[in-house]
């Protein structure tokens, strides 16, 4: 026992040493992680508590009046319902379509790789250019896909500036523009798949069909609930591309919640407190699906 | 437990990381985001769309030929039609002396810009503001009442009303640079295929409506042709027709008895939402958000519009004409100006030295010498003009300083004359002078305006128009219990 303990001694402090050193290592990044994110959600926290002009000037705490006046303010809850049909129909399309793409090009051959990096194209280009192209292209007036329609026989073409269809040209340029990424992660994740698998998959008769359902997707499950929640917060906060293309309009059809909180921030008098309590509000649904997200993901993982 | 704890733990922090990241891309670029809140999120976003956008529409300035001048950072937003006259106008002063270079920038993000940087102290040392945000940014502006003292400008050369603007507290901050004016501009050659006479242009709205029909019946199918061009979202060009049906201010009053919001039982109002919903339900109005792109392509009659415009139309080959914005009964309405007034202003971000070389520009505006004729585009002779007359005459903006008014260059602008307003006139569009929220006054005319287009009944009467505006009286009152 003596000389047990005597040989753990060294070994402690050869861990202690380890862990000081580990610490050191991982300083950089704590500090800046709590610069940039600890102390400014805080800092954000007290500023949704006060009545404030964008420059922080004239505070006057109003306690969490901002937090329930979001919550009568109909044009926050047209946002919130927005947000949430944009994340409804954006999410499940685009894993649907980086699913489908990358169990057709997970193969590394020339063709497929050529295509990969067409595909990753899009998302490279900045939101900016993404959205002044669309819009260009979509140009009631002289868009070019609104000219084929015409040539097809449609009329009265004019998706973006209509109600009805302009938040659906919104999930279809963001898809556009980021379901590259989608693909080559899950590519990576289906190429990841040990093929002993699919050997023995085949050897008990599965077909490809089959072998997609029970052995692919199992297998990139990881990979899959990463895009899923990454995604679903990316889809909550949307805002570059609305702010491009449509700007939240016409008739605040495509405002979104990080849309309406740029606007009250920034186009109104006095409403810094209320559009950070907004975005607290945003933060803590977020973090909730995210925790959801975790703890189901967690399940699955265990199952 | 202590899985579950770390799992927590993970979850609060990426929610944390990724709360700030108001990026449409994978969560793979979210992590790097170092924000932690919506709005900031969305300033970031902002920032990148701004920043490009800024990168677009500023034009190089020449550098300055004395290393040692005073340099004067110049920001506004004079980024349409008027943009290229505004610049060169500054070549010709950063050229024409060597002590004062000023560096301009003309931006689309001009507002975000001055928000991000005025608290800062990093701001321009001179901009063009409109006055409707002088209280907004009152705090970071200089007071320059010894331009009268520094300058060869006088006081009582300006006109009280406009001037009046751009005092607080008894001290000046601003000196009128234009007055914003919105304009009906016609395209001609529509008019004339449509059976107008070379002088009928329509006076009053009911005549706007005839003429939109007629014109829109020049429609062929390769070249869609619209009567009435006014944009759903555009809310200064919207109000501009709504006020000339006598609606008076979305929130009239004053600090002293109180403020009222305005839409409802406003018979001229309601008659002004009807015109407009008619327009677009018959067809005769594109819903569409780029009407100068149309009117440049002559594919639109009547467009309401500022003196912006007018570049942009020289530079089309459009046979076009300005006239009055026509009012219900085809009578003037000079006691409504049609416009804001745009204001130099010198921020506190200028030093003593910046300040005086700003005030030495602002002097050379308004009486040193303009451009030659041959270097602008719209086909005026502008020999002997001061700059402040070159820029109204050519651009069709009313001026506020009475030795350019009184100027026979001025004067025998017949548009400019017709447009002048009466020396008491209203000089505001949105809510009555001194209000602190116009800015949420505009937003809100700009949402009540869409939503009717979109979403109002069809053949609207004026009990519609009250059931319908209800939400947004509330709206305006509710702005105006919130700030008095």
């Amino acid at each position: 026992m003596a000389a047990a303990r005597s040989s753990s001694r060294p070994r402690g402090k050869f861990q202690k040493k380890l862990e000081r050193t580990a610490y050191l290592f991982i300083a950089p990044a704590a500090i800046l992680l709590i610069i940039f994110n600890i102390i400014p959600l805080i800092a954000s926290f007290w500023v949704s508590t006060q009545n404030m002009g964008v420059d922080l000037s004239q505070a006057k705490f109003v306690g969490f009046d901002n937090f329930i006046r979001a919550f009568s303010d109909r044009r926050f809850l047209q946002s919130i319902q927005i947000s949430l049909k944009y994340t409804a129909i954006e999410v499940p399309l685009q894993m649907i379509i980086g699913v489908l793409l990358s169990a057709m090009l997970s193969k590394n051959t020339q063709f497929n790789k050529t295509i990969r990096g067409i595909y990753f194209l899009p998302v490279v280009c900045s939101a900016v250019v993404v959205g002044v192209t669309w819009q260009l292209v979509l140009h009631s007036n002289i868009g070019i896909f609104t000219y084929w329609l015409k040539c097809l026989g449609f009329t009265n073409v004019n998706l973006l500036n209509d109600p009805g269809s302009a938040l659906y040209v919104v999930v279809f340029v963001a898809i556009w523009k980021t379901f590259g990424i989608s693909t080559i992660i899950l590519v990576s994740a289906i190429q990841n798949v040990p093929d002993s698998l699919y050997e023995a998959s085949a050897i008990d008769g599965a077909g490809k069909i089959a072998q997609f359902f029970h052995v692919t997707l199992p297998g990139i499950m990881p990979s899959f609930w990463f895009l899923l929640m990454t995604r679903l917060i990316g889809s909550l906060q949307m805002f570059d591309i609305v702010y491009t293309l449509t700007g939240g309009g016409p008739s605040r059809s495509t405002t979104t919640i990080v849309v309406y909180i740029y606007d009250t921030a920034f186009n109104s008098m006095n409403k810094m407190g209320y559009a950070t309590a907004m975005s607290e509000i945003l933060f803590a649904f977020i973090m909730v699906i995210t925790i959801i997200l975790y703890y189901i993901m967690g399940k699955t993982s265990d199952d | 437990m202590k899985k579950r704890l770390v799992v927590l733990l993970t979850a609060a922090m990426a929610a944390c990381a990724v709360a700030g990241c108001g990026s449409s891309s994978s969560g793979s670029s979210g992590s790097t985001s170092s924000t932690t809140a919506g709005t900031a999120a969305a300033t970031e976003a902002a920032a990148e769309t701004e920043t490009e956008a800024a990168a677009e529409s500023t034009t190089e300035n020449a550098e300055p030929s004395n290393p040692n001048a005073t340099k004067v950072v110049f920001w506004n937003s004079w980024t349409g039609g008027d943009g290229d006259t505004l610049q060169a106008l500054v070549d010709k002063f950063n050229t024409s002396q060597s002590d004062v270079y000023i560096d301009m920038t003309r931006t689309t993000s001009f507002a975000d810009m001055l928000q991000t940087n005025m608290p800062t102290g990093e701001a321009a040392d001179l901009i063009l503001l409109n006055s409707n945000d002088f209280t907004k940014y009152s705090s970071y502006l200089l007071p320059i009442d010894d331009i009268w003292d520094n300058t060869s400008l006088k006081k009582e050369d300006f006109s009280d009303t406009y001037l009046n603007l751009c005092y607080n507290n008894d001290q000046l901050y601003g000196i009128p640079f234009q007055i914003s004016t919105y304009m009906l501009y016609y395209n001609k050659d529509l008019l004339e295929q449509a059976g107008y006479g070379e002088d009928e242009i329509p006076t009053t709205f009911d005549e706007w409506t005839e003429a939109a029909e007629k014109i829109t019946a020049l429609s062929t199918a390769d070249k869609p042709i619209y009567g009435s061009g006014l944009f759903y979202c555009y809310n200064g060009q919207n109000q501009a027709a709504i006020q000339r049906f006598g609606t008076d201010y979305i929130i009239t009053g004053d600090e002293e008895n109180g403020f009222k919001a305005n839409l409802l039982d406003n018979e001229a109002f309601a008659n002004a939402m009807i015109w407009m919903k008619n327009l677009y339900d018959n067809g005769d109005n594109p819903k569409e958000k780029d009407i100068d792109s149309m009117m440049a392509a002559g594919q639109i009659g009547l467009e309401i519009n500022g003196g912006w415009l007018k570049g942009t139309l020289d530079a089309s080959d459009i046979n076009y004409g300005i006239a009055k914005v026509p009012t219900v009964t085809g009578d003037d309405q000079d006691d409504w100006a049609l416009g804001d007034v745009n204001c130099f202003y010198i921020t506190s971000s200028a030093s003593d030295e910046e300040k005086a070389a700003a005030e030495k520009f602002i002097e050379w505006w308004m009486t040193g010498e303009g451009l030659e004729a041959s270097d602008v585009t719209q086909q005026v002779d502008y020999s002997g003009m001061t700059p402040n007359t070159e820029w109204s005459v050519s651009m069709c903006y009313l001026n506020a300083y009475t030795p350019t008014v009184e100027s026979a260059d001025y004067q025998g602008n017949q548009v400019l004359v017709d447009l002048t307003p009466s020396d008491s006139a209203q000089v505001q569009m949105f809510a009555a002078p001194g209000t602190l929220f116009w800015s949420d006054v505009a937003t809100c005319q700009a949402d009540y305006v869409q939503d009717w287009v979109f979403n109002g009944p069809t053949n609207p009467t004026y009990d519609d128009v009250q059931s319908f505006f209800e939400p947004y009286q509330e709206d305006l009152e509710s702005y105006i219990s919130e700030y008095y």
